[in-house]
């Protein structure tokens, strides 16, 4: 039965609340409608009215005129009546593509003006550089990344030495398990844990300290202020990867050796004496280096990595979540290609 | 009873030690554009937040049509929220939404709407608020903050609410949209019934309101039409009365 239109006597006599809730029940009673004539449309007995009433009124019945409409309704209806007309920017998929393209291009552009801003205003600004700061750094990328370095660099060591030890003692060979062990530690495995761990830990939490930052406008508010936020926020977490990378790796260097050390001797019976003898006279000192040297620069590329991210964050609620995900992809990404250059530079250099 | 829309009685609320407001008494009618001043930090934010039900009260009662709200079932205050729009202080919308699909979003959220009227009803929205069309397609981190304040107020009256709440809908506004805002609040709350609550520190907006509750020390010190605010006792507000803006706006001399 029809609660919101009624036909008497050629008269279209609209009643009821006329509102957002009732909405689809008053428009299919106006469709039943449509094709009835009347003549006039007598509004006397809406109790209520709201836009989307009058919008059903000026859909409808805007042949018509409305009799007894309060005068205060009389204004909705006006009101309703401005539906512009605008449409959304098209965009076909090759404009999509090169825009795609176009954006990966720029993007590894200005990684490369950021790390140069980064060097230059760091430089300028040595000054403004705040222990408290670095220590603060330090600190969170230290001592609280140790826990899971100690434990993946031992796993690491007692896999290598497991995995080789039944094939090395197939062919007698078993005290080169400790080459096997120290070198691939050193020079490969170990950098490349530590790089990897620490592009998930420090370079997600960058990019997520920075991108607020970027948000809040506190980035805008340093500049007002003539404060460097290359030199103030960028230049601390740099340093404090630079200078850490080269100790976590050393420190992953002698927990992943007495991990293939404890294997060794249950697997192969080699004494930690044995080992340790035999230790001293194959790793030279080249091979710690070859794989120390890599920390600086994996540890630069993860804390620049993370806070250019962080400075590309955009205000919209799911930008800092895109920023960091990306941010650990390419540190991960950036840090085994990097690693892999080494092997060819070394390669290379006969080292 | 029915004619008003919300009564708080004896609100007290604190933020650990610091007591905001000590035993707070208002009531808004149906239908009235209802302002509430006071100084900066005298708790009108809280208030909004409590009314809102976003923070829990620490004493007294908040009555929403007759009811409690603290003791509302959890259907009944789904309804009551359906029938409520906000437009916080800074303008808050959705930032991963353009300012249309804030709205649309809004209205099909609430009601089972088709998405061509949703669209229609926010262009519509939009157009009344003055913004101008193509701002439907812009994400609100790209608008002024003016821009932003009017897309909010959109947002707020999106859905036809019974009660819309505006905290400083005026404040960083030209005065020419100051002054639209001011006559668009007025034009709403005439022609729709629907109640206004805004909360303003702009002594011009109080020509527009039917009523106006000012706080001071944590309590309502006054409550009526705009004009009976010179004939108090309370300080705060005898100085608020004696400013060059007040006796030029308010009272035309
Ligand atoms: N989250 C919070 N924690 C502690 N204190 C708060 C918090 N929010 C507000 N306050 C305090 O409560 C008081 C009232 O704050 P509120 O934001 O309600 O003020 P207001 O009247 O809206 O001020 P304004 O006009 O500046 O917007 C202030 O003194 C403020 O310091
Ligand atoms: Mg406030």
């Amino acid at each position: 039965m029809e609660k919101y239109v009624k036909l008497v006597d050629r008269t279209l006599l609209l009643t009821g609340e006329w509102t957002v809730e009732h909405f689809n029940e008053i428009r299919k009673e106006l469709e039943n409608f449509k094709n009835f004539s009347f003549e006039y449309v007598d509004a006397s007995r809406i109790e209520k009215l709201d836009f989307y009433g009058a919008y059903l009124i000026d859909r409808y019945l805007s042949r018509y005129s409305i009799h007894n409409l309060p005068e205060k309704y009389k204004k909705l209806i006006e009101l309703v009546k401005t539906s512009p007309q605008v449409h959304p920017p098209k965009r076909n998929f090759i404009d999509n593509l090169i825009d795609a393209i176009y954006r990966k291009i720029l993007d590894f552009y200005e990684f490369f003006v950021f790390t140069g801003l980064v060097f230059y205003e760091s430089v300028r600004h040595i000054r403004s550089l705040e222990l408290r700061n670095l220590v603060k750094e330090l600190d969170e990328a230290g001592p609280k990344a140790i826990g899971i370095i100690t434990v993946l660099t031992f796993l690491i060591g007692v896999v290598i030495a497991y995995q080789s030890s039944a094939q090395l003692a197939a062919f007698g060979a078993n005290i080169f398990i400790v080459d096997l062990v120290s070198i691939s530690i050193t020079r490969e495995l170990s950098p490349l844990i530590v790089g990897i761990v620490m592009a998930g830990r420090s370079a997600s939490s960058y990019t997520a300290e920075v991108g607020l930052m970027k948000v809040s406008e506190e980035i805008d508010l340093m500049r007002t202020l003539g404060i460097s936020p290359y030199a103030s926020i960028v230049l601390p977490k740099l340093l404090s990867s630079v200078l850490l990378f080269p100790f976590l790796i050393t420190y992953g260097d002698v927990i992943g050796i007495a991990g293939g050390m404890l294997v060794s001797q249950f697997t192969l019976g080699i004494s930690p004496e044995q080992f340790l003898r035999r230790l001293g006279e194959v790793l030279y000192p080249d091979h710690f280096w070859a794989g120390v040297i890599k920390g600086p620069i994996f540890g630069g590329t993860i804390a620049l990595i993370g806070t250019y991210e962080g400075f590309k964050v955009e205000k919209k609620a799911e930008s800092i979540g895109f920023s960091v995900t990306r941010s650990v992809v390419k540190a991960i990404f950036s840090i085994i290609f990097l690693d892999a250059l080494f092997s060819v530079l070394y390669r290379w250099l006969n080292i | 009873m029915a004619e008003y829309l919300i009564i708080v009685e004896n609100l007290v609320s604190r933020y650990g030690e610091k007591i905001v407001h000590k035993g707070l008494n208002l009531k808004i009618k149906k239908g009235e554009l209802y302002a509430i001043v006071g100084e900066s930090g005298s708790g009108k934010t809280t208030l909004l937040r409590e009314l809102l039900l976003l923070r829990p009260i620490d004493g007294g009662r908040i009555i929403f049509n007759g009811k409690d709200i603290t003791k509302l079932s959890p259907g009944e205050l789904e309804e009551l929220k359906k029938r409520i729009g906000v437009m916080f202080q800074f303008g808050t919308m959705f930032s991963s939404l353009s300012v249309g699909e804030n709205l649309v979003y809004v209205i099909r959220k609430r009601y089972k709407i088709d998405k061509h009227t949703a669209v229609e009803m926010a262009k519509i929205k939009l157009t009344l608020v003055g913004l101008k069309p193509h701002v439907f397609y812009m994400y609100p981190h790209e608008l002024s903050g003016g821009m932003r304040k009017k897309a909010s107020l959109a947002m707020a009256i999106a859905t036809d609410p019974d009660v819309v709440f505006l905290d400083e809908p005026t404040s960083g506004l030209d005065p020419i949209s100051a002054e639209e805002f001011d006559k668009l609040v007025r034009t709403l709350v005439d022609s729709t019934g629907m109640t206004i609550v805004q909360i303003t520190h702009d002594l011009a907006s109080l020509l527009f309101t039917d009523r106006v509750a000012v706080l001071s020390e944590g309590k309502v010190v006054y409550e009526g039409e705009p004009k009976g605010m010179v004939n108090t006792q309370n300080p705060w507000l005898r100085k608020l009365v004696s400013t060059l803006r007040f006796r030029r706006l308010i009272l035309g001399k």
